[in-house]
């Protein structure tokens, strides 16, 4: 019987983290400065999941030519920092990460031609103490933002 | 949902638990690092229709209402599976009349797009709310067409979190095969221009994170396996044409800049068969050959 009944719990639990989970790319929380997100709209390739700290979460996702991105990774307080690695899918040839800049939480990108990335991203939680696997986990929010890149976008002169 | 997953889904929360034991925050950075470990499959996005056609309308895309699927009954599609692809297909019509600013057509898609999520049992994921910010913006077209992006976000990561994967696959196929030939028709294979190409590879793109998100999900039963065989087709015409590219990165004022070397045989020959075979696949779905 307990068996059963630890199942029961961990699926509440589960299903509980799913629901808070679905929109969490929505936050308000999650969203950029009004200068960041400067004529952008929210792309559908926005994401939410709910993670496991310390375990890396790949994505693939679309970015198409003559646009400016602007990827933003937000999660609950204690599971700061984020790391998140950008990779060109056909080459796997890394194109950024963060950790460079301090595990900073948003990249702007300009695209000149359409390419496929994958992002990895681990949730660090360098300053937190779990107690048991319910506690370890949390959401994860990537909402994305794009525009037609202006004349005076991200890339400037060099597009 | 069904049973079995859900058993599935509370016995990889108790399987995650035993791999993360207690304490283990308190290690040092260095075993830390050595942990970090792939938590799962890679996740495939996916842009909705209305995303791709607000960046492909170099291509010269026009409004044409014989490209779109007409309305029909909700009463004529009889299996699940063809009503999961046509409501695919009547997502990407609604996006597509938007992009034109037809709004009164668009709210009869609209109409229809909510019956058969009533037909799915999906019609949770379009909430009043949904249909009213629609409704109450219908003079403003960047705003609705912004709302109508956001719900697709918001619908696809719903249906994620609920975990039935099998519909979200066919609603997809309906949803891209549609986007396809909707883009298709702007494109003229006698006369390859650089704006062809680059909307040949934007679908080759969309069209690769698709079928490989198909292929992973494996949607079940034989009777999906027509679709699947005419999906194999499409991605090995996508294949001969030998899509490749080099990117560099540039950081400039704190923002990344991607430039890349493409290289592909996208030519007057692989563009018809594509053509020909999304055209044979949409005509299948609307028909309800599958």
């Amino acid at each position: 019987m307990k068996p059963f009944i630890i199942t029961i719990i961990a699926l509440m639990y589960s299903l509980t983290g799913y629901s808070q989970c679905d929109e969490y790319y929505n936050r308000i929380s999650c969203r950029p400065s009004s200068q960041e997100a400067k004529d952008m709209i929210l792309s559908s390739q926005s994401k939410s999941s709910y993670l496991e700290a310390r375990k890396t979460y790949k994505f693939q996702m679309t970015l198409f030519g003559n646009m400016d991105y602007r990827i933003i990774f937000c999660t609950e307080r204690k599971f700061y920092p984020i790391h998140f690695v950008i990779t060109e899918k056909d080459t796997g040839i890394p194109l950024y990460d963060n950790e460079m800049d301090d595990y900073v939480e948003s990249i702007g990108v300009s695209i000149e031609s359409t390419t496929i990335v994958i992002v990895e991203v681990t949730l660090l939680a360098k300053d937190a103490k779990f107690r048991d696997f319910r506690q370890n986990r949390a959401c994860l929010g990537v909402p994305i933002l794009y525009r037609r890149i202006p004349k005076s976008g991200f890339a400037g002169e060099l597009l | 949902m069904n049973r079995s997953l859900l058993i599935i889904i509370a016995f990889q929360v108790l399987l995650g638990g035993c791999r993360s034991p207690r304490g283990e925050a308190e290690k040092s950075e260095q075993s830390e690092a050595d942990s970090t470990q792939y938590v799962q499959e890679l996740e495939y996005l996916l842009p909705s229709p209305a995303e791709f056609f607000s960046v492909i309308d170099e291509i010269g895309l026009e409004y044409n209402s014989q490209l779109i699927r007409p309305i029909e009954s909700i009463t004529s599609f009889l299996l699940y599976r063809n009503q999961a692809l046509n409501f695919g297909v009547y997502l990407t019509d609604f996006s597509y009349l938007l992009l034109f600013d037809k709004q009164s057509e668009a709210i009869i898609y609209l109409y229809q797009i909510q019956e058969m999520a009533q037909l799915l049992d999906i019609e949770s994921y379009f909430d009043d709310e949904f249909f009213n910010k629609l409704l109450a913006s219908l003079n403003e077209p960047d705003t609705i067409r912004s709302i109508s992006i956001e719900q697709s976000a918001a619908f696809f990561n719903r249906m994620d979190a609920i975990g039935n994967k099998d519909l979200v696959i066919l609603i997809s196929s309906g949803s891209i095969l549609e986007t396809m030939y909707i883009a298709l028709n702007a494109v003229d294979e006698r006369r390859i221009t650089d704006n062809t190409i680059t909307t040949i590879i934007d679908l080759a793109y969309i069209f690769d994170s698709f079928y490989l998100n198909y292929i992973t999900t494996q949607p079940k039963g034989d009777e999906i396996t027509p679709l699947s065989e005419d999906l194999l087709e499409l991605r090995k015409i996508f294949n001969s044409m030998a899509i490749s590219q080099v990117s560099k990165a540039i950081r400039k004022d704190g923002n990344l800049v991607l430039t890349s070397e493409v290289t592909h045989e996208v030519n007057e020959y692989n563009v018809r068969k594509m053509k020909v075979m999304v055209n044979t696949i949409r005509e299948k779905i609307v028909n309800q050959a599958y």
